[in-house]
Order: structure tokens, then sequence, then C-alpha cells
């Protein structure tokens, strides 16, 4: 197999976690180990540090190929559109994922939330219009869905990408304790 | 075709030159050809300016930003034609087989292989390594000449600013003599100047005198240097400017312009009846009470003495005589010189061929794009310029004001220098987006380059002002809140932007509020004013509303956007005259302006002059045919006058844009709305929506496709849900006025009162929804509004189409 698995989103809306689930169906991730796990992604980040410099060299994304791979957005939008690609977009709450980021970079960004709202609305944006100006076939996934509604949502990217997860398997990964930023009552 | 360039020329100093016999050459061009105001792209700074006239596309195509460029390692270098992406029109000429001479254009190192010669902006620098070379150690620059065989002739011709003794400044400062010349540096400015034009004139009579040519360009920067060094000496005496500086620089400018008519005239008799002239400027520079009185600190500070609008004269076979154009931009330059040798122009340029010069109609051909052609343009000749050539040119930008001092830099550290002049360019690429109308690209740069420990209020500013235009009001918000909180900038100009956060969030009353604090500190401020002045006219406040243009219109009588606000005020009032008169003089000045034309086509259609209506619509849709309500003005205009082939295509263009017929009666909830309604109702048509219950007490705002779900074509909104209309289902409104009082006794009397109480509380409330709606209604770019006093306009045609 030739096409890469690509797991997209803005940091923090649960990219790990889908690489987590690929990871378990035996599908082989392209990762190194130099971010390793932390309170803030206790499984690990399943990143590799070559993707930063995906805008000056794409050509790592050769070697990627038959595998699962994190880019996170907008770096989606410098993959080489010549090799194909199916890509689970994770979306979640923007106050979430600001929320999170903020606890993760223990930072108060309060009075740049709009900002940064802003900025993400943008890359994601990027993201879209590059995976329909190259018809690269992809699925949103919501984060908070994945989480209340395991089942269902496993079972869509399971038929996107033609992979089966056991209820155990899903069950240990999906951890509710993740899903610390939440806003109340969401 | 011989095209000359002069940065910053400006009609008002050639104009009074001219009419004092001190420029005759420009003045043949005038009597013997066209003439007109080259509006200016923002951000007016001239590589990126004189590139759009180079090639008919904005700085975010083109690819020339600011001043400098990073060389590609860790360094940065005065922008080159490295940065170029689109071909300019000396490769289109040589891919057509014409020959041309290229000279100083900006910029134009490392010149290029085209059919012709080129001799880049870097040939006539005196200044290597950052130290002035001495005449007879002087190298010339690499990658300065094209081809090389004329590198040694063309260096003989070269003049240092050595050679430009006391006798040759004496014509510019009469009194030189007094001057101690080791302690003001002023007459250097004069000296280095004037070399590198007599440098550049001199190339280009060489090159015109002996290499064959279809096309010769020359471009002159001495006149944009002469004017940010002593514009501030020229009659009349500016307030700070001592009476001694006066006395000795009050003639440099005039001496400036004169010399270039003086070179001017060298050309002229150089060529024949044949050759086509075209003298143009990037933007203009202010000479009169419009010179600012000091220049911001921030890098490209000077572009502030810059004026919106350059030169355009063009004189050769074909070309009418004595005659006056509007409406042209640099980004037209391209595409008419392409007209003028018969080539087509790119479907991708921005530009349009200023077809109004020539006697006769002329057919214009279109290709795709020039990028497609696929023949030879030309390439660089050498891939990278030498160090040297850059700190020397480098060098200068600093003396200029446009670059922060190199040897702060250093004192920085490369890296941080480098990346502040990258985030500078992206500053200048995002005013080119907004230029274009580009908010979204824009705002997404201008996030990305502020940074919250080093703020730079003209990024804040752009970003507020994007923030806006694309309705992101929280954005906005967050902004001014954090402007107000650092306190980066003056609370009056704070005020002004917070006043358009409050218009676009219908708050129109916060808005007057600040913008009056902001009028009382800065009285004479044309952007306020300008602001404040629309304002009035959406809360229809009339009067104020033309004093405040007419404020406008004395501080600046070349103000454009005052006079169509004089307009608006008069066309509300139904001073259809005075309106007209407005409108042209809005037009006059700045050609293109849809609204203006748009408002004229209203005032037009009102007065029932529907042929000049419909010709005011038609410029419209040339110049702004994203405006869709203009569509539907043409249709109704030609279902009047009966012309059923075009209201045949206007149906079509309606029908394509999706917009409905569905008109919408609203109003203040008194006896003249229900007149207007009731008339409706008993011309047979039929009104949906309660119309027995004005107030709106009964109204659901939750059915947001009220409009589409209703199969009646006419709807009765009630003044308090005018912000329910869907813009997306484009309407025509007729908002029917009355006074507050009459709407309280209706009300009360519908309510069945026995007595009418004055109640201050419904009176503030009908108040506020008044304000509210018209605030709304003002801003809505697609929706039409007609305001009505009185039931008699119901028997106006264009109020009948509404309701047809």
């Amino acid at each position: 197999m030739t096409e890469i698995i690509v797991v997209t989103g803005l940091p923090r809306s649960g990219t790990s976690l889908m690489m987590q689930l690929l990871d378990a169906a035996d599908i082989p991730v392209y990762a190194d180990d130099i971010r390793g796990s932390d309170d803030n992604n206790p499984k690990g980040y399943y990143e590799s540090q070559i993707v930063k410099d995906i805008a000056v060299d794409s050509s790592f994304l050769q070697e990627a190929q038959g595998m699962a791979i994190k880019i996170v957005s907008p770096l989606m939008a410098f993959a080489d559109p010549k090799l194909s690609y199916r890509v689970i977009v994770m979306r979640r709450e923007m106050d979430e994922i600001l929320m999170s980021q903020e606890k993760m970079l223990q930072k108060d960004q309060t009075s740049e939330r709009e900002k940064y709202r802003t900025i993400y609305e943008f890359h994601l944006k990027k993201t879209y219009g590059f995976l329909e100006n190259n018809e690269i076939p992809f699925l949103d996934v919501n984060y908070s869905a994945l989480i209340n509604n395991t089942k269902e949502e496993v079972g869509r990217v399971g038929a996107f990408l033609g992979v089966n997860w056991s209820k155990r398997q899903t069950d240990q990964i999906i951890q509710t304790d993740l899903y610390r930023n939440r806003r109340d009552g969401a | 075709m011989l095209l000359i360039g002069w940065d910053a020329a400006d009609w008002k100093v050639i104009d009074r030159l001219m009419a004092n016999g001190l420029m005759p050459a420009m003045k043949r061009v005038v009597d013997n050809g066209v003439r007109g105001r080259l509006a200016t792209l923002d951000p007016p700074l001239s590589p990126m300016l004189w590139t759009s006239i180079a090639t008919g596309v904005r700085p975010h195509k083109h690819g020339i930003l600011g001043f400098v460029e990073q060389d590609g390692a860790e360094g940065i270098r005065p922008v080159s034609s490295n940065s170029r992406k689109v071909n300019a029109i000396w490769n289109m000429l040589t891919m057509e087989g014409f020959k041309s001479n290229i000279v100083g254009w900006w910029p134009s190192n490392p010149v290029e292989s085209i059919n012709g010669c080129m001799v880049s902006n870097l040939f006539h620098q005196e200044r290597i390594s950052g130290e002035v070379r001495d005449i007879d150690d002087w190298e010339v620059p690499d990658g300065s000449v094209y081809p090389e065989r004329l590198l040694e002739s063309l260096k003989e011709l070269r003049i240092h600013p050595e050679e430009i003794t006391g006798n040759l400044i004496m014509p510019f400062v009469p009194k030189a003599i007094q001057l101690d010349k080791k302690e003001d540096k002023r007459l250097t400015v004069i000296q280095k100047f004037l070399a590198h034009a007599t440098t550049v004139h001199g190339v280009s009579t060489e090159l015109m005198n002996t290499e064959e040519w279809d096309f010769t360009a020359v471009y002159h920067d001495a006149l944009d240097h002469f004017s940010h060094a002593f514009m501030k000496y020229h009659p009349p005496r500016m307030e700070g400017i001592d009476e001694e500086s006066f006395d000795l620089f009050k003639d440099v400018v005039i001496g400036a312009y004169v010399f270039h008519d003086m070179m001017l005239e060298r050309l002229l008799n150089m060529i024949d009846e044949n050759t086509t002239v075209v003298i143009c400027s990037d933007h203009g520079f202010h000479s009169d009470h419009l010179r600012p009185r000091f220049v911001p600190e921030v890098p490209s500070g000077p572009a502030v003495e810059h004026a919106p609008f350059g030169i355009f004269a063009a004189m050769g076979p074909g070309i009418k005589k004595g005659e006056h154009i509007y409406g042209a931009s640099v980004l037209d330059i391209t595409p008419t010189l392409l007209s003028l040798f018969g080539l087509p122009i790119g479907k991708d340029m921005e530009g349009k061929p200023l077809l109004d010069i020539f006697h006769e109609t002329k057919e214009v051909d279109y290709i795709e794009s020039w990028e497609k052609v696929g023949k030879h343009g030309g390439d660089i000749v050498i891939p990278e310029s030498s160090n040297n050539n850059n700190n020397a040119a480098l060098q200068q930008l600093v003396d200029l004001g446009y670059i922060s001092d190199l040897s702060i830099s250093e004192k920085e550290g490369s890296s941080d220098y480098l990346k502040s002049v990258m985030r500078e360019n992206q500053f200048y690429l995002a005013k080119s987006y907004i230029s274009g109308g580009r908010f979204d690209e824009a705002l997404e740069i201008l996030l990305e380059i502020e940074n919250r420990q080093r703020p730079d209020f003209r990024y804040l500013i752009e970003i507020v002002n994007c923030s806006i235009k694309t309705d992101r009001i929280a954005l906005a918000e967050e902004y001014i809140t954090f402007i107000r909180k650092e306190k980066l900038m003056n609370d009056q100009y704070v005020n002004v932007l917070e006043a358009q956060v409050h218009l676009k969030s219908n708050r129109s009353e916060q808005a007057l509020v600040l913008l009056k604090e902001a009028l009382e500190d800065s009285p004479n401020s044309l952007d306020v004013l300008i602001d404040m002045g629309r304002l009035c006219n959406i809360l229809c406040l009339f009067e104020d509303a033309v004093s405040t243009f007419e404020r406008v219109t004395q501080l600046d009588g070349d103000n454009a956007y005052g006079y169509h606000g004089l307009g608006v005020a008069a066309l509300r009032t139904e001073k259809y005259e005075q309106a007209l008169g407005y409108f042209l003089d809005a037009i006059e000045r700045l050609y293109h302006y849809p609204y203006a034309h748009f408002h004229l086509g209203e005032t037009f259609a009102l007065m029932k002059n529907y042929d000049a209506a419909i010709q005011s619509f038609h410029v419209v849709e040339a110049i702004a045919p994203g405006m869709p309500k203009t569509y539907r003005w043409l249709l109704d205009l030609y279902e009047i006058i009966g012309d059923e082939t075009q209201l045949k295509k206007y149906r079509k263009i309606v029908m394509r844009h999706s917009l409905g017929q569905k008109t919408i009666i609203t109003g203040m909830p008194g006896p003249k709305l229900q007149e207007v309604l009731d008339y409706v109702e008993k011309s047979g048509l039929e009104v949906s929506g309660n119309t027995d219950d004005l107030y709106g007490s009964d109204f659901d705002t939750s059915e947001r496709n009220y409009s589409d779900a209703d199969p009646s074509d006419i709807q009765f909104i009630p003044l308090w849900a005018v912000g329910t209309i869907p813009v997306n289902y484009s309407c025509r409104v007729l908002f029917v006025n009355d006074s507050k009082e009459n709407a309280l006794y209706y009300i009360q009397r519908e309510l069945s009162s026995e007595n009418f109480l004055y109640s201050e509380a419904l009176i503030s409330k009908f108040s506020d929804q008044e304000s509210f709606a018209r605030t709304w209604l003002g801003q809505q770019p697609d929706l039409d509004v007609m305001y009505l006093d009185s039931l008699n306009q119901m028997e106006n045609p264009i109020v009948k189409q509404y309701l047809q």
C-alpha cells in the first residue's frame, strides 16, 4: 500500500489520540521518540521532528507511504500533492482547544483568545483548501464525539480506513480523563 | 514608444510651473496629448509601485515587497529582479520581437537578457561597502548592464557627485555660498541625486542614439528624493520651518522639476512624430497645506508625505489632444502600453488599457496570461548580486529613512534584524491584499506577524480594520482592549478605531460619542471628519452630515469622499440637482469610485433621467462587477424604458446572482407607515406579515427563513426586527419615516388608551430601534433602501418598480 494515512488537526484537538488508535490497529506509525510522553499526552505524541520542516523539505513523505503520520494543521498544506493520502481531520471545540493549549503552555492567553481562534480558523481553512483542491479523501472526526460516542466514531474511522478495532482495544485507549479541558456542559 | 517615469511627480507642482512658463516641455506634451491623475496603490512604496507599473499587477502577485529582500542566506539586500514573480513589459516585448532600452527601473538589478539593453538601478551608485568611492576608484556594480558589450562605453557616462560643483548647485540654492558645506549635509543630497539623474539621462540618450529600439523606458527617482529632502522648504513656508532655511532652500523642488523638464525636452527632441510618449509617476507628493507636520519614526515612515495621485500624460499618433482622462491607476500602464503595441492584455492583469486616450475606438485582444505564452522573455544575467552592491544600496535606503540603521541591526544581531525586515515585508504584502479587497488573506498575515512583546501600532490598526471588514467584531474588540491597555496610540485615534467597531455592531450612538471626542481633539482630521459625516448620513442627521463634509472639502478641495458625502445628504433630502453636482465633483476627482457612480445613477433615476441613470449603472457594472444591486437597478430601468433585449439580459444576471424580488416595508410604527401599507394593499398587492400590528408585538424572529418560506413578494417587518432581514436573500427595503411622537400617539391609540400619555421610555425605545435599524441598513452592501417621507412618493416609478 502506498497511501499515506495522515492525522491532522489543530494542536490539542486529539491528533495523538487518533494516532494511538491507528497504532493499536497495527498500522505502522511514522514517528520518532524525540518528544516523549508527559502529563499532557500520557501516551506520547506520536510525532516526528522532521515534519516541522515540511515547508522546506517534504521528501520524508516517500518513506511514510503505507504508514500513518501526524501532520498538524496547517503543515498539511505543504505535503507533496503528487503522493496518495487518506486524511483524518481531528476537530474539537475551539474554546476547548485554546484552554487546553493554555494549560499545556502554562500561560494565560485569555487576552489573546480571539487572535488564536482566528489564526486557527485560517489554518483549518488552509488545510481543507489543500485537501479539496487536490481531491484527497478525508474524514472529519470530532474529539468530543470520539470520547462520548466511541463505538460509532471508531466505526466511521474503521470504514474510512478499512480497519477494525476490538472494544477492548478502544476502551483502553479512550480514557475519558484525557478530556480534561472540555467546557462545562459541553 | 518612450515611457518616462518620474518618481513622486505631482500635478500640483507641475501645473504651477507650467503656468509660469517653467516647464515648457511638459506643457508641450500636455497641450498635444492627454493628461490625467494616476491613482497609486497602498502602500505607496516606490519599488512595489514601479513593478506594478511595469507588470499590471499588484505587489502580492508580482512579489516585490518593500525595499529589501532576503539574500538567500542570513542577510538582506536591496530588493532585486530576483524577487519578481511575473513578466514585466520588457519581457513581453522581448517575447514578441520588439527591442527595448530599459534604464534605471526600480528594481532592475541584476539586469535581464532581453531583446535590447538594460541598465539597472544600481548602475549609478557611488557608495560601495558603505563608503563613498572616489571618482577614480569607482566600479560598476555587478549585474548593472546588459549586454556586456555596452559596459565600457556606458561606464564613461556616469557622473560622480564630486563632479556636481557649486555652479551646478546654484540654480537650486542660489545662496549656497552662505552655507558651511562641511556642517550642512543638505547640499550633498542635491549633489548626489543630481549626479544620479544626470547619469540616467546620459545613458538613456546614448542608448536612444546608438541602439535600435521600439520601446525605451527611463526611470528617474530624483524628484522623490528632492521632495523628501526639500518639500518642507517649498513655499508657502510651513509652520516650524525657520525663515533662514526657508529662504535658502525654497527653490530646490522647483529647480528639480525644471531640471526634469530640461531632460524631457532633450528626449522629446530626439524622437519623431511617430513616437508615442508616456510620462507617469507612481504617486504624488504633498506640496501644500496637506504636507504632514512630522514624519513617523517607523519603517517607510517618509511615505506619509506621498500624495495618493501621481501623474499621467501621453502624446503621440492616434492620441487625443489637450484632453483630460479620468480613472487611471498605476496598474493601467502596462495594459495601455500593450494596447499601443497592438499586443494582447493578460486577463490576469489587474489594470485596464486606458482606451480614452485614443481618438478612435481601439480593439483590444486578451490572452489568459503572459505567464503562459511560452516564449523566451529574457533571463536574469547573474543569479545573485554581490554583497558590495548590497551594502551600498542598503545604506542609501537607511539614509532615506526607509529601513532601520544597519549599525543598530548589527548590535541587535543579524538574525533578529533579518526577521524584523522580513516581518515588515509581510506587512506590505498584507497591505497589498487590503488594497485589493482581500481582507482574509491580509488578516491571516497580520496575525502571524503581530508580536505582543514588540507591538507595532501600524499592524494593530490594520488588524482592527480587517477584523471589521470581515465581521470579526470580537477580534477587533480584543485588539482595541490591548491597544488601550498598553497605551500604544493616542486615545483619540483609538476612539476612531473603536467607533468603527461600534458602527459595525450597529451601536451608532456609542460611535457618535467617540467620533465627537476624536473631533474635539483633532478638528481637522480628514479621516475622522469623513467617518463622522458618513455616520451622520446613516443616521439621517443630514444637516450635521453637510456641515461635516463641507469641512472636509474646505480642508482638501480634492477630496472625493467629501463631495460624495455631500451628494448622499442632498440625495436623501431630495435635492437632486445638488446631489448630481456633488457626485460629478466626486467622480471628477476619483473616477474609480463605484459608490459615487452608483449614487449618481440613483439620482438620475429619481429625476426620471433613465438613460443617464443606465449609463451610470453601467459604469458601476464595469468597475465594481461585484455589486449585485447594480443589476437590479439596470433591470428596473430597462423595464421602465421598455428595452426587452436588455431586460432579458439583466433578468438572467439577477437570477444568476440569486437576487430575489422581495420587497420589505418597514419604518417608524406611525400613521405614515399605516398609510403606505394601506396604499399597497388597496393597489391589489398582497402584503404578508401582520399589518395590523405595526409595533410587531407578535412578530416571530425565530423564523429565520421567513422571507424564503413566504410566497408573497412584499413583506411587512416591524422596525425593531429590521436586523433580521436575511441579507443572503437580497431584499429591497422601503423605509417609511415618521416622527417618534406620531408613532407614540399611534401606538397608544391602537392599544385603546383613552388618554394620550407622553412616555419618555417609549420615545427612547423608538429612538434606539430607529438608530439600530438605520445603522444596520446603512451597512448592508447588497440591500437597496429607499426612504419615504410621504405617500406621494409611492407614485414615483422607481418605487412602483420596487412593488412590482
